[in-house]
């Protein structure tokens, strides 16, 4: 079921939930396409969201334009079972997420025209369980000011 | 010392310097500045960030600016700029002077021409791995950008830095010329992601952890 990209090697198969205080550090600014959807908040956003919004996207555009995907699910998630009493230790991995802050760029494309990119990359937020913002290069070489 | 820039930009030195003053300076809508090269001192400054807003917005980067700074005024090219990253709004700028008299380097954005061929009759996507290239020239040669034909591109052809066709006397490009501005690559097929099953977990790289 889990049909979405995770890590092939890990150094330790559980990790703790952790904080995600401030923006982005990193992957801020389009890199590679013309067109780019921005996290505006902090989240999990999980491999499978991910996924679905690759395949809204890919099934928008049809057979044109490239994609990029900026972000990685490489956050191991735990889950206890169901009625289950707390202690015990740790639940089983359930899954895999991407840490997003505010700032993150996921996705960017090029390829295409902007009112395509633009739906397309509508689609893909919808999936996903941030807030995002649909940008372009020149709004970050200055437009958008 | 005479120059002609179209765009000038006022300049006020500051004294504070550090997160907060900069802070307080960005709420009264100014944008702290750092200039630098030349034979001059660097030195700290605000400028208003509506004027340098406009600016930006109207011309780029890619410009060469008159500042007028402490009663002086200097060519200046825009050498770095921090955005919020979220919000977008711009929170310092490096200025570099310049001498418009001396080749300087400067990066320059890549404008796309004409529909390729290989797009237009082969269904292709035309891929850019190079939005913006480095540059030497003098300030009075610079482009405002620099043209790329795609016209002639079929399916699989790549459209170099060799290929460009600038006054190479006067612009010096400060890549490879092998470098690959411009391709078109045949369309993605659905590419079906690599993995993983229900319950399919990665191996663990260090020993005597594995077992839960």
């Amino acid at each position: 079921m889990a049909e979405y990209k995770i890590p092939k090697k890990v150094k330790y198969r559980k990790q703790q939930r952790g904080r995600r205080a401030g923006a982005a550090k990193g992957g801020t600014s389009i890199a590679f396409g013309e067109y780019a959807l921005k996290a505006l908040e902090a989240a999990w956003v999980s491999g499978k969201q991910i996924e679905a919004g690759r395949v809204a996207i890919t099934r928008y555009v049809k057979r044109g334009g490239k994609l990029w995907i900026r972000v990685f699910p490489d956050k191991p998630i735990t889950k206890k079972p169901a009625e289950t009493r707390m202690g015990k230790g740790k639940g089983a991995p359930e899954g895999w997420v991407a840490v997003i802050k505010p700032g993150r760029i996921l996705f960017e494309m090029e390829g295409v025209d902007h009112a395509t990119a633009k739906e397309a990359m509508r689609l893909a937020a919808a999936k996903l369980s941030v807030k995002t913002k649909f940008i372009t290069r020149e709004d970050q070489e200055g437009g958008a000011l | 010392m005479s120059f002609d820039t179209e765009i000038s930009l006022k300049a006020e030195l500051r004294e504070d310097s550090g997160k907060g003053a900069s802070r307080r300076m960005r709420r009264t809508g100014l944008v702290p500045v750092t200039v630098y090269g030349g034979d001059a001192k660097a030195s700290t400054a605000a400028v208003v960030h509506r004027e340098i807003a406009a600016v930006l917005r109207r011309h780029g980067r890619n410009k060469i600016l008159t500042l007028n700074l402490d009663g002086a005024s200097t060519p200046v090219k825009i050498a770095d700029m921090q955005l919020d990253p979220v919000k977008g709004r711009l929170l310092h700028m490096d200025l570099m002077r310049i001498s418009m008299t001396e080749k300087t380097e400067f990066e320059v954005p890549v404008e796309i021409v004409g529909e390729a061929a290989g797009v237009k009759l082969g269904g292709g996507i035309l891929d850019q791995p190079q939005h913006s290239l480095k540059i030497r020239c003098l300030p009075g040669d610079l482009p405002a950008q620099i043209e790329v034909d795609v016209t002639s591109l079929g399916l699989g052809d790549p459209f170099r830095v060799s290929d460009l066709k600038i006054d190479r006397d006067k612009i010096e490009v400060l890549a490879a010329p092998e470098l690959v501005i411009a391709t078109v690559v045949a369309p993605q097929k659905e590419e079906e992601p690599v993995v993983a099953e229900e319950g399919a977990e990665p191996e663990v790289i260090k020993k005597g952890k594995s077992e839960e």
